[in-house]
């Protein structure tokens, strides 16, 4: 019940005209979970199944794509000579709809499935659809995983809760010192005042360095939170940066969505079952709709799609490549893998980050112009100090691969003085170099 | 459902302690730099006495570290020897409007500051108030943010003892211990730790010059400043790239922008009591960067209403009222900015000129 009381305030901080629609989404979707779970008649648990669904993309649709298909819409009648005029609405997006939406939506697809028992507890439901760490960026919890942890006795773990500060140490130091750094570089040159080739090739590899660091940051302080009052929420990012190739990419970046679009639109639409065509369409498809899930606007759509393009390439040179195990695993093969895979989610995450496809292809044009490079942008003091401190943010995030947060990889091999000192280490390096002012995560407008 | 790996427990007010402990060599460092280094000088402020008193002696200051405006010139005002003339009041905008403009033997005094918002205007007048000497004349520069209402500046609270006397109302007992709050403040460490570095090195030693124009930024005798060399000379890519930055803050966005009904009633103080104490004021409007204009006021609906709402007042408390934002009508170019808001002495010399009887000739 506190549990529940305290994310009700966290989130009305922000608005407390959210809390009618959360209220509302979680009473809907808790009554359809239990008439679809406690009937046996088919045609029911149908329409309570749909009833759920529909409620809440409308929402969705509402809140977040109106204006978007109003515009297209708009558009497409002026391209047949017609004039039609209507009013956008003039709404903001509430927090988080994107995340607790889909969210609940797997609550309710579950107990279709037989897949879950529906909870008669509403305090427990409505804690976990407004669960305060994960509410607002994810990551997007399943039932099966998080429900039952509301309804044990939670009891005081010490071991819990130190895992979780040094997971929220790690989050705050990439969203606070790398992040909110690279921010400045990226916004300026995004904005046209860095123009030169240089700048504008920096600002790229930076925004992705960027988001992953956001989110990524986001994430930990969330799970970290989580720990401390003895929950354990679900990894959202498994070291992304140093997959060999967008197919693992995507098995490691965002995984609660990339989960979530696999069980609940990739199988049902056939998944790989089907002959390759029909498969690598699933794909193309599942990518979109993950891309336009990211914001109302073209370039989102394209990103996805062309992020499900580069899949599916991926995917039919994997199946026809001859498996030269060795040479796979070479450590140089592996480092260019690395090297190549990152400069192509970099200029994917273009498209994500211009304002619209106009920009896209002006940054990308502005970067080909090796007529404009200005050497200077290389001997910026600022930008030295940050590109060292992703280096470190690289060589411990390397170092920690095969632990579930990169600071344990380094703290395994340390004395327990030597891990104190370490932590403090971080905490100076966030002091020092911290951008405190007030910058939101980047996900928070999804 | 994951199972849970732990399986030792204690209580969680030990945890707690625990962690306070291993956290207070952090927090302890954090208020010593704060403390010491005190960017804002919340704590102590000998540099603003030390400033001000050689100032006093018609000395120019140079190579101090982050001056408070605001505490300077309450020891500058309280101090000061004669009754000036004229008094310039206004934000960072008009602090570089110096004597030498004048071309007359009038005392005067610039008691800018920087942000300066309605309240600070409140505040340096109550100032004079209790020196029980008035200026006989009062230059303000107004800007039509310093109205806004939802520009919440913290900074006039430095004086806010003087802006809550103005009112008779006795100042907010958190205001006095507002400082103690920036102990921890990890944003006040990041200012305050590379003011101790340099008050460590000793470069931070306040020193008398007859220059106007030094390397470092110079406090004039006047209450004025000029800007370091390196301010001075940056090249028209650097003031270009400053403007750009200036554009996307949020300094003055007129979609958002709502009169402050407080703040015109500080204003409105401020016109009567001025006029009742028969203290002739102008109020001047300093343009802006052709780029920032452009962007930011250019057939602005909100900036012809504070043109036309200060045109009423002017006529109302009958004082003059000098300037716009255009720089286009006073013929200014890039190379008369510093950047996007602030005038160069030469673009500020050409905005008076064509107001002549602003500055006695």
């Amino acid at each position: 019940m506190y549990l529940l009381i305290s994310s009700y305030v966290f989130y009305g901080f922000w608005d407390w005209k959210f809390l009618i629609l959360i209220f509302i989404s979680t009473l809907v979707d808790f009554y359809c979970g239990l008439k679809i779970g406690n009937s046996d008649d088919r045609f029911k648990r149908k329409a309570y199944f749909y009833l759920s669904i529909i409620f809440n993309l409308s929402m969705l649709f509402y809140f977040k794509y109106y204006n978007f298909f109003l515009d297209n819409f708009i558009a497409s009648f002026r391209i047949f000579g017609y004039s039609f005029k209507a009013e956008p609405l003039k709404i903001i997006l509430p927090v988080g709809i994107s995340f607790y939406t889909f969210q609940t939506m797997s609550y309710t697809i579950d107990i279709y499935r037989n897949k879950l028992k529906p909870t008669s507890n509403f305090i427990s439901f409505a804690a976990f659809v407004s669960f305060f760490p994960q509410l607002v960026a994810g990551p997007i919890e399943r039932a099966s995983n998080l429900l039952p942890q509301f309804s044990t006795i939670k009891k005081f773990h010490e071991s819990m809760a130190y895992d979780g500060l040094k997971i929220m140490l790690w989050g705050f130091f990439k969203k606070i010192v790398i992040a909110d750094n690279l921010r400045h570089f990226v916004n300026d040159t995004y904005s046209g005042i860095h123009t030169d080739s240089i700048s504008i090739a920096i600002a790229i590899i930076f925004f992705t360095i960027q988001v992953y660091c956001d989110f990524s940051g986001y994430s930990d302080i969330a799970i970290g939170v989580a720990k401390l009052f003895g929950f354990e929420l679900l990894a959202n990012f498994r070291y992304p940066l140093f997959s060999k190739n967008i197919i693992e990419f995507w098995k490691r970046w965002h995984i609660s969505l990339s989960s979530w679009f696999k069980d609940y639109l990739y199988y049902p639409l056939g998944g790989n079952k089907s002959n390759n065509l029909k498969t690598n369409l699933n794909i193309l498809i599942v990518f979109t709709v993950s891309g336009f899930w990211h914001g109302s606007s073209w370039n989102y759509i394209i990103w996805g799609g062309l992020n499900g393009i580069f899949y599916i390439i991926t995917k039919f040179i994997q199946i026809n490549s001859g498996s030269n195990e060795r040479y796979h695993r070479g450590k140089l093969y592996c480092l260019l893998s690395i090297i190549v895979n990152f400069l192509l989610v970099s200029f994917l995450l273009v498209i994500f980050r211009s304002s619209n496809l106009n920009h896209a292809v002006e940054i990308l044009s502005s970067l080909l112009n090796f007529k404009s490079i200005d050497y200077h942008t290389l001997w910026n003091k600022k930008l030295l100090i940050i590109s060292t401190l992703c280096s470190f943010l690289f060589f411990i995030e390397y170092l920690g691969q095969n632990s579930v947060v990169a600071i344990e990889g380094i703290l395994n091999k340390l004395s327990k003085n030597q891990k104190l000192m370490f932590c403090y280490f971080i905490i100076l390096l966030i002091l020092f170099f911290g951008d405190f002012n007030e910058n939101e995560f980047i996900y928070f407008q999804f | 459902m994951k199972m849970n790996l732990y399986t030792s427990s204690s209580k969680p007010f030990s945890f707690l302690l625990k962690c306070i402990f291993y956290a207070l060599p952090i927090l302890i460092l954090i208020a010593f730099v704060n403390f010491f280094g005190d960017a804002e000088r919340l704590f102590e402020n000998k540099l603003e006495k030390i400033v001000s008193n050689l100032n006093l002696q018609n000395y120019n200051v140079m190579n101090y570290q982050h001056l408070n405006d605001r505490i300077y010139q309450k020891n500058y005002i309280l101090n000061l020897k004669s009754k000036p003339d004229i008094a310039i009041i206004g934000s960072s905008r008009t602090k570089l409007i110096r004597s030498d403009f004048l071309n007359s033997k009038k005392i005067l005094v610039n008691n800018s500051v920087n942000g300066a918002s309605i309240e600070d205007f409140v505040s340096l007048i109550q100032l004079y108030k209790n020196k029980t000497v008035m200026p006989k004349e009062i230059i303000m520069g107004l800007d039509i943010n310093m109205l806004h209402d939802k520009i919440n500046t913290e900074k006039w609270k430095i004086l806010s003892q003087f802006y809550y006397q103005e009112s008779f109302v006795k100042e907010h007992f958190s205001h006095k211990f507002r400082k103690y709050s920036e102990i921890l403040s990890i944003s006040y460490f990041q200012s305050s730790y590379k003011i101790l570095l340099k008050n460590i090195m000793g470069q931070s030693k306040p020193m008398t010059t007859l220059n106007i124009y030094n390397d470092s930024e110079t406090k004039l005798s006047d209450g004025a400043m000029t800007y370091s060399k390196k301010y001075r000379e940056r090249t028209m890519n650097e003031i270009f790239v400053k403007i750009n930055k200036q554009l996307s803050s949020k300094e003055f966005n007129s979609s958002d922008f709502i009169f402050s009904n407080k703040r015109l009633k500080d204003l409105l103080k401020i016109f009567t009591y001025l006029r009742s104490e028969n203290v002739k004021l102008t109020v001047i409007i300093l343009p802006v960067h052709p780029v920032i204009f452009d962007s930011n006021f250019k057939d602005k609906s909100i900036v012809d209403e504070f043109y036309l709402r200060m045109n009423y007042l002017s006529k109302r408390f009958s004082f003059r009222l000098f300037g716009n934002y255009n720089p286009n009508q006073y013929n200014l170019h890039n190379d008369d900015f510093y950047d996007g808001w602030h005038l160069k002495e030469s673009g500020l010399l050409k905005f008076l000129n064509s107001h002549k009887i602003i500055l006695p000739q």
